[in-house]
């Protein structure tokens, strides 16, 4: 078996294709798990919030032109 | 008064003379004290979160809780009769995100969209916030910093400016909350994380800040097999939605927890997607 070289997602497939079913399904689910957790990662890194509230630029610009009156 | 309290009036006090200077003399009432403090000068800059949870931990008035403890700060120095009146509110609806969302419909739309910075301007909005509130008996009166830099942009009355929704909480239990939270920021597990938070949730229970914070270490167990968790999170979620609709709730809930938790308070579908895709594009 050749050496699997960093993001060749072509050799990925062919060695996915190469494996059983039943390991076929474990991967696939092993995936989703890893996808699934890493989203979950996400999730925390945007509810987490430290009061970053200000003002920003489209407000102050907009209203010196009335344009959100 | 618990030893966590007592430690942030220590921290606000200490903030409050750096910022404020020896020069600083007091109005002849609170609200003209409060108005003759350089609000403009400390409502500058954007930061991330790492540098604002780092700034809460010493109440630095660039922070939207550093303004609000300092305001505290004042009010307990130079009026203090007035302290029996004196809240801390969280926002739950924002005056500058609904004059965002009125643009949306009228200025852009799905056939013209708005810039990048337009997505993400609104989307700051709808981050946790919270502001000064003396109870008036009559009507209670708000006090944001902010309202003062676009009062004098807008040529309008900062009296005429009002968060059309706040909760309201005891003044130095809330700071106190607010700055434990960014103390739990900075705890890499989750279980510890989420100890922190509760204890934080003790001193002043029911803040919108604390619940969005929760949800990550609540998501994070649940990926490690506790599913209890997971319901706990989607529980807060839910009432995050309830009290402060938001994109980054919204986004969480219905990518977890199914399709049913539709767009509420005055999204479209399309913006709505558009919104997620940044709120997802700026972690991932």
């Amino acid at each position: 078996m050749s050496e699997m070289q960093e993001g060749d997602p072509e050799r990925l497939k062919e060695i996915i294709a190469s494996l059983s079913p039943e390991d076929q399904e474990v991967f696939r689910r092993f995936r989703q798990t890893m996808y699934e957790n890493s989203m979950r990662g996400a999730a925390a890194a945007i509810m987490a919030r430290n009061f970053s509230h200000g003002i920003g630029s489209y407000v102050l610009s907009n209203v010196a032109t009335r344009t959100l009156d | 008064m618990t030893d966590e309290v007592s430690r942030t009036k220590e921290i606000a006090a200490r903030a409050m003379r750096f910022a404020l200077g020896p020069a600083f003399s007091p109005a002849k009432n609170a609200w003209d004290t409060l108005r003759s403090i350089p609000w403009k000068e400390l409502c500058t800059g954007s930061f991330s979160q790492d540098d604002m949870a780092a700034m809460n931990l010493v109440l630095d008035p660039r922070s939207c809780l550093g303004r609000v403890a300092l305001m505290i700060a004042v009010v307990e120095k130079y009026f203090p009769e007035l302290m029996p009146q004196v809240r801390c509110a969280e926002v739950t609806s924002d005056f500058f995100r609904g004059l965002m969302l009125k643009q949306w419909g009228t200025v852009y739309s799905p056939d013209n969209l708005p810039p990048e910075g337009w997505v993400e301007e609104l989307l700051m909005y709808e981050e946790p916030h919270a502001i000064l509130v003396i109870d008036g008996r009559q009507d209670d009166r708000q006090f944001d910093p902010l309202f003062c830099v676009y009062a004098e942009k807008a040529n309008c009355p900062v009296d005429d400016l009002a968060h059309p929704a706040v909760c309201e909480f005891s003044p130095w239990e809330a700071v106190t909350t607010f700055r434990l939270v960014s103390e739990a920021f900075w705890e890499s597990k989750p279980a510890e994380q989420l100890r922190l938070l509760r204890e934080a949730d003790s001193i002043c229970p029911g803040t919108c800040l604390v619940m969005h914070n929760m949800v990550g270490p609540l998501m994070l167990l649940c990926s490690e097999g506790d599913a209890a968790k997971g319901e706990e999170a989607q529980r807060l979620l839910e009432r995050i939605c309830d009290l402060s609709p938001n994109v980054r709730a919204l986004t969480c809930l219905r990518h977890f927890f199914g399709p049913s938790h539709q767009a509420r308070d005055g999204y479209d579908p399309y913006l709505l997607a558009l919104l997620e895709a940044v709120t997802w594009r700026s972690v991932l």
